[in-house]
């Protein structure tokens, strides 16, 4: 019993629930982090985000089982080696997701209705859209986007500028073709075999697509800055524009010289000085939000 | 021995400190004589602590601009230049700069002071890591309009200014390195030991970033910035900006420029022509109309 609850648990993947995190932005910007009624709402929508998001692996899993069994490193995992059981597994697909949405609906309407927009969304990347070139990197945009949308409906944010939905969304786009161009750029057979569209995109697609979303990006977020409703008036929060543009300028340099991009969430704790900036970001955006 | 303290105090860079009479121009102020005279002195004291930097800088790569065809002629690398000289005068127009400075407005004096510890920072060490050297270029640009905001006793705070600038100083900057590795090849690193971490595909990049960046800045700024004209005639000078930022990507791509590619801003007639345009442009829109 234990190990199939263990062997579950894998399979929802707990190192892809750092993205939900993304639950909790609306939460900060709105200057409500220190409010726990809205605290302990958030930590409850971030829980049943995971189960939603983890189930959409669970059930790609269940789907692909006979595809994994070939693939050199997939075949480890808990359903293609069968150290979970097939009808554990559908009992779980359907209950988890019914579970998380019911709740979701609890807490509030529209965090339940975003919450099964994103979960619809997840289910038509797996089956479809994941294969079609450009929309499957704003398909992943739009997940980040409902996790941002999913948090502010939670938080109640009033005053949430439109500018930091227009970041968010650059931001993913910006780390999902900079997950492509990493892919194209090491190539190694099995990707492109596991992932069809690869074909379709080529290097100066991609750095044109990413030198695209990078400029829009510093310059909404700059914007932010010095336009959004909430912070102070004095505009010290163009002081941390410079920590955005080392981040993301460090992000290309990583993706162009290292050959790295291809799992963001390695990189977020394993390159030390994109760590520290986005420290001194973290740092200053609550410094400027809370403090001044 | 003075000639060749004068040659590597790089008289010709000081051109970098006229970003220092924005906040005066752009501020509508350019009509109040004790404002112009108090900018005029703060744009010496800029000049002067930038060459005490410079001639730090020498003095540290004074090994490295051997190996460099245009700077093996400097008056530290070629030797003609005592270095005990250099150190002598480094500090003295530091010191004395930083004096007026703060007789001045001790805001200026402390702006510059950060302005002289940036410069030293990437001097000494800043200049050695992949992209903090080109934002630590991005950061003495704005500190030298932040100069220029204090002695021209700027009341509103202009962000396009600032978001601008330090785009289009990130943009020159990164042009320089692209530059170099154009003209230098294999042997850049050399030079500038952070060539080495630079490719080209990097630079091409972050340098569409960067004047995507500025380009729209500069957009926004001419329909929404403090003090342009209400029938929106400020946009009429985009088109200079745009030919200007074009005409320099293509100038960095020629191997056989006589100069820095910073010169050329001066120096190419296009390029000049098409400056000298917006200039009078932006001038006559602010003050005229």
């Amino acid at each position: 019993m234990a190990s199939v609850f263990k062997q579950l648990l894998i399979t929802l993947r707990p190192k892809q629930w750092t993205k939900n995190l993304f639950i909790f932005v609306a939460l900060v910007f709105d200057l409500k982090l220190l409010d726990p009624a809205y605290v302990l709402r958030m930590v409850l929508a971030f829980i049943l985000f995971c189960i939603l998001s983890g189930s959409v692996y669970l059930i790609n899993d269940l789907t692909d089982v006979e595809k994994d069994r070939q693939h050199p490193v997939k075949r480890k995992r808990p359903l293609a080696s069968g150290k979970l059981s097939r009808s554990w597994a559908v009992g779980a697909a359907v209950a988890l997701p019914l579970f998380a949405l019911t709740l979701s609906f609890l807490l509030n309407q529209w965090f339940g209705l975003i919450g099964l927009i994103y979960f619809v969304l997840q289910l038509t990347y797996s089956f479809g859209l994941k294969n079609v070139v450009i929309v499957d990197v704003l398909v992943i945009a739009a997940g980040f986007v409902l996790r941002v949308a999913a948090g502010s409906a939670v938080a109640q944010a009033a005053r949430f500028s439109p500018w930091l939905y227009v970041c968010m969304t650059l931001l993913a786009l910006f780390l999902g073709f900079g997950k492509r161009r990493n892919e194209l750029a090491v190539l190694d057979t099995n990707a492109l075999e596991h992932r069809k569209v690869l074909r379709e995109y080529s290097l100066e697609l991609l750095d044109q697509m990413m030198a695209l979303v990078t400029s829009s990006f510093v310059i909404a977020y700059s914007l932010y800055t010095f336009s959004a409703e909430n912070l102070p008036p004095n505009k010290s929060m163009m002081l941390t524009i410079p920590f955005v543009l080392y981040s993301i300028f460090r992000y290309l340099f990583l993706i162009h010289q290292r050959n790295l991009g291809g799992s963001p969430e390695e990189i977020l704790i394993g390159d030390a000085p994109f760590m520290a900036s986005n420290l001194c970001w973290g740092a200053a955006v609550l410094l400027i939000l809370y403090v001044f | 021995m003075v000639k060749e303290l004068i040659a590597g105090m790089h008289v010709r860079r000081w051109l970098k400190n006229i970003f220092m009479f924005a906040p005066l121009a752009f501020g509508m102020k350019l009509g109040m004589p004790d404002l112009i005279g108090r900018s005029v002195v703060a744009f010496g004291c800029l000049c002067l602590l930038s060459s005490a930097s410079y001639l730090i800088n020498d003095l540290v790569d004074s090994e490295r601009d051997r190996y460099h065809p245009a700077k093996l002629d400097r008056p530290l690398a070629s030797g003609r230049l005592d270095r005990s000289w250099a150190v002598g005068a480094a500090v003295v127009l530091a010191a004395a700069s930083l004096l007026v400075a703060f007789v001045v407005d001790p805001r200026l004096g402390l702006v510059a002071s950060a302005f002289l510890a940036v410069e030293i920072a990437y001097s000494l060490l800043l200049t050695n890591f992949v992209l903090l050297d080109v934002l630590t270029i991005a950061a003495a640009f704005v500190l030298r309009v932040l100069c220029g905001s204090v002695v021209a006793r700027a009341t509103t705070f202009s962000p396009w200014l600032y978001v601008c600038g330090s785009f289009l100083a990130l943009f020159l900057a990164l042009c320089k390195r692209r530059h170099e590795l154009i003209v230098l090849g294999d042997l850049a690193p050399k030079h500038r030991r952070v060539l080495a971490d630079y490719s080209s595909s990097l630079l091409v990049e972050t340098i569409s970033v960067v004047t995507s960046s500025t380009v729209i800045a500069y957009s926004l700024y001419t329909f929404w910035g403090a003090h342009v004209p209400e029938n929106k005639s400020m946009m009429l000078t985009i088109p200079f900006v745009l030919y200007g930022i074009l005409r320099y990507l293509l100038i960095i791509q020629r191997r056989d420029l006589r100069g820095t590619p910073e010169e050329m801003l001066i120096k190419d007639p296009p390029l000049a022509v098409n400056n000298v345009l917006w200039g009078v442009a932006v001038l006559a829109i602010l003050y005229l109309f």
